[in-house]
């Protein structure tokens, strides 16, 4: 009887191993560092190392400064490469301010990767990044121009002027807009303004907006910050304006229930973490380089290609936004 | 070769010219908006009001704001406070402790009042954002009952919504309370000549503090207005705005250095700053660094008249008495 049992054991025991064999992320631990602990964003981002971690095996550990400082994140760092993890998975709070330490890690043979804000190219081996611009931009457009039946003038309100990334957006939106595409004939674009990422200059320039414009149908706006103020200000006028833009559905979801907006938008900082996991085993494990024109299977992300990024690296895009509408905004609500 | 067709009354220019936006403005309902968006800051002034005529000043005043709001949000977000009017009251009584404390600091304690606000200030903002309070999340919409989103808002009277009639509440309360109290007239006596008030037998420690607490007292409803209004509030709420509260004063010809200064001049201040606000976006600029060259340049030139006007008047009183 003890025979039996034993080599019931025995087998379990082989089996299980095999199991975890079949793992490919046996054995490597990543160390996760984000730009701000406590963020909610990015506890959503550490839900994707965890389901990415289920799958594949590793292990992982995760941390950001208090503060949002890159000093702060310099530390954590050097933290882990003398804790001798295999790989680096970086949110950056600058993305000069970590490159020495991110080669120092690279030398010491750690792969490093950046999400959601990239380490500078010469820093890191891999940025993963939730969409092109040129995707968020056209997603946006394309939504608003849905919402308000295909024809009418819109507006955009952005952040700051001199936003690098809002500005990338709006080009790509005036690009599309400009390409002469059928779907855009009926649409008038009267202009960009900057709320400036502040909640009451916003509203006033949505009431600007409104003034100016008794038809205008639409407005995109791009930035956080700016979504719910420019909601609330058509609630307020009681005009029939539509908005859609990357917003928070915590912030929107009071606004999608009303109508003002049917659709938002913002990457899912789950799927950005899930990604990344994906990618530092496969480089660790020498199976994928992250070169450009490479390709890489994700999970249940599919298949996703490494293409140039502008800084002369390589990035790997998800290209695919979250939406937020009726319907899935609920779900949302206390992740983002 | 005018025809008669084409001769049109003169305030059609101003309604068919829109690009004009100034006589748009003027000439439309965007008065209403330069009341709304005026009527929160206007609130502040009265209150900074009192705290200028003392020869004091208060920077937390935003700060204030912001926590107050954040406070009264959270307790309604969790459920723990559902009426309107005890929101209002919650806000009012948080400010005026805070502005109390601003107030002992500054008079017992013998602290310059820009120093004691500008600390507080710095506490009160950090207080919001730790977990018991906002943590990393914002008040939003749906923390908030409908009947306390519609209360400023969607109810008017006379077409001004009850947001503007607040705002015109606390001016007529503030002046009546200026002009016409004993200890109204003390806050004068003060900011004028402390020594002299408190030969005369003026508490003037007592005074200033009641001064620090209606201004804080001030802050705290506009923190309510604020949440009724946006239906919003995180950490950086009005961050800095507390610089356009005392250039609206500035601007109504209150003297920073205490003792003078009218309620219709802070009035006049307050809308004019409003109107800055509400009408550079009209012009299509769509640039924030012109609104505030505007408010500077208006500044500069509102206080250089009141230190010319002043100089003619000495000059005029000296001919007067032939010296």
């Amino acid at each position: 009887m003890k025979k039996v049992l034993a080599l019931v054991l025995t087998l379990m025991l082989v089996f299980s191993v095999a199991a975890f064999a079949e793992k490919a992320g046996e054995g490597i631990t990543i160390g996760v560092v984000y730009k701000q602990s406590g963020n909610a964003y990015f506890q959503a981002g550490v839900t994707g190392f965890e389901q990415a971690a289920e799958e594949l095996g590793f292990e992982f550990m995760h941390d950001g400064p208090d503060d949002g400082s890159s000093d702060g994140q310099i530390r954590i760092i050097e933290n882990y490469i003398a804790q001798g993890v295999d790989a680096l998975c970086i949110s950056a709070n600058d993305p000069a301010a970590l490159v020495d330490v991110c080669n120092e890690a690279r030398e010491a043979g750690i792969k490093v990767i950046s999400w959601d804000a990239k380490v500078d190219a010469e820093g890191r081996d891999l940025d993963v990044e939730p969409a092109s611009a040129k995707v968020i931009g056209v997603t946006q457009l394309d939504s608003i121009v849905n919402s308000i039946g295909g024809e009418g003038q819109i507006a955009i309100l952005s952040a700051m002027a001199t936003a690098p990334n809002q500005n990338l957006w709006i080009s790509f939106i005036e690009e599309a807009l400009n390409s002469g595409d059928e779907k855009y004939a009926n649409i008038e674009y009267v202009g960009t303004v900057y709320g400036d990422d502040e909640y009451t200059k916003s509203f006033n320039e949505t009431q600007a907006l409104l003034e100016k414009y008794p038809d205008l149908k639409g407005i995109i706006v791009p930035t956080t910050v700016g979504g719910p103020a420019v909601c609330k200000c058509i609630q307020d006028a009681g005009r029939d304006v539509k908005v859609t833009g990357l917003t928070l559905a915590s912030d929107m979801k009071e606004f999608i229930d009303a109508g003002i907006a049917d659709e938002t938008f913002l990457w899912n900082p789950i799927e950005l973490g899930y990604a990344s996991s994906y990618a530092a085993v496969a480089l660790v494990k020498g199976e994928f380089t992250g070169a450009v024109g490479e390709t890489l299977e994700v999970g249940e992300l599919g298949t996703l290609e490494v293409t140039e990024s502008d800084d002369g690296g390589s990035i790997l895009f998800l290209n695919k936004l979250n939406s937020f509408t009726r319907e899935t905004v609920d779900a949302w609500v206390d992740i983002l | 070769m005018q025809t008669k067709k084409e001769r049109k009354p003169i305030y059609s220019i101003l309604i068919e010219h829109r690009e004009i936006p100034l006589l748009a403005v003027l000439a439309g309902k965007s008065w209403l908006n330069v009341l709304k968006n005026g009527s929160i800051n206007m609130v502040m002034c009265c209150g900074m009001l009192c705290v200028l005529l003392i020869g004091s000043i208060d920077i937390s005043i935003t700060a204030i704001l912001a926590f107050a709001g954040a406070v009264a949000g959270k307790l309604m977000g969790t459920g723990v406070l559902q009426s309107t009017v005890l929101m209002f009251l919650l806000g009012i009584a948080i400010g005026a402790v805070i502005g109390a404390v601003n107030g002992v600091l500054m008079s017992y304690g013998r602290v310059i009042s820009l120093i004691v606000t500008l600390s507080t200030s710095y506490i009160v903002r950090a207080l919001i954002p730790m977990s018991w309070l906002l943590g990393m999340n914002k008040i939003n919409p749906t923390q908030l009952t409908q009947g306390f989103k519609d209360s400023l808002i969607n109810h008017s009277f006379l077409g001004l919504p009850f947001l503007v009639w607040l705002a015109v509440l606390v001016v007529v309360v503030t002046g009546v309370f200026l002009k016409y109290t004993r200890t109204g007239r003390n806050l004068y006596a003060v900011g004028s000549n402390a020594e002299a008030a408190q030969m005369r037998g003026v508490p003037i420690n007592r005074i200033r503090v009641l001064a620090h607490t209606i201004c804080g007292a001030t802050a705290g409803l506009a923190g309510i207005m604020w949440l009724a209004f946006y239906a919003a509030i995180e950490k950086g709420s009005a961050l800095g705005d507390e610089m356009f509260t005392i250039a609206a004063c500035v601007l109504g010809g209150v003297a920073v250095t205490g003792g003078y200064g009218k309620i219709t001049g802070v009035v006049i201040g307050a809308v004019m700053i409003a109107f800055i606000d509400s009408a550079i976006p009209q012009m299509g600029i769509g640039n924030s660094m012109i609104t505030e060259f505007i408010k500077g340049i208006l500044l500069l030139v509102a206080i250089l008249l009141n230190v010319i006007l002043q100089r003619i008047a000495e000059k005029q009183d000296l001919a007067r008495r032939n010296i």
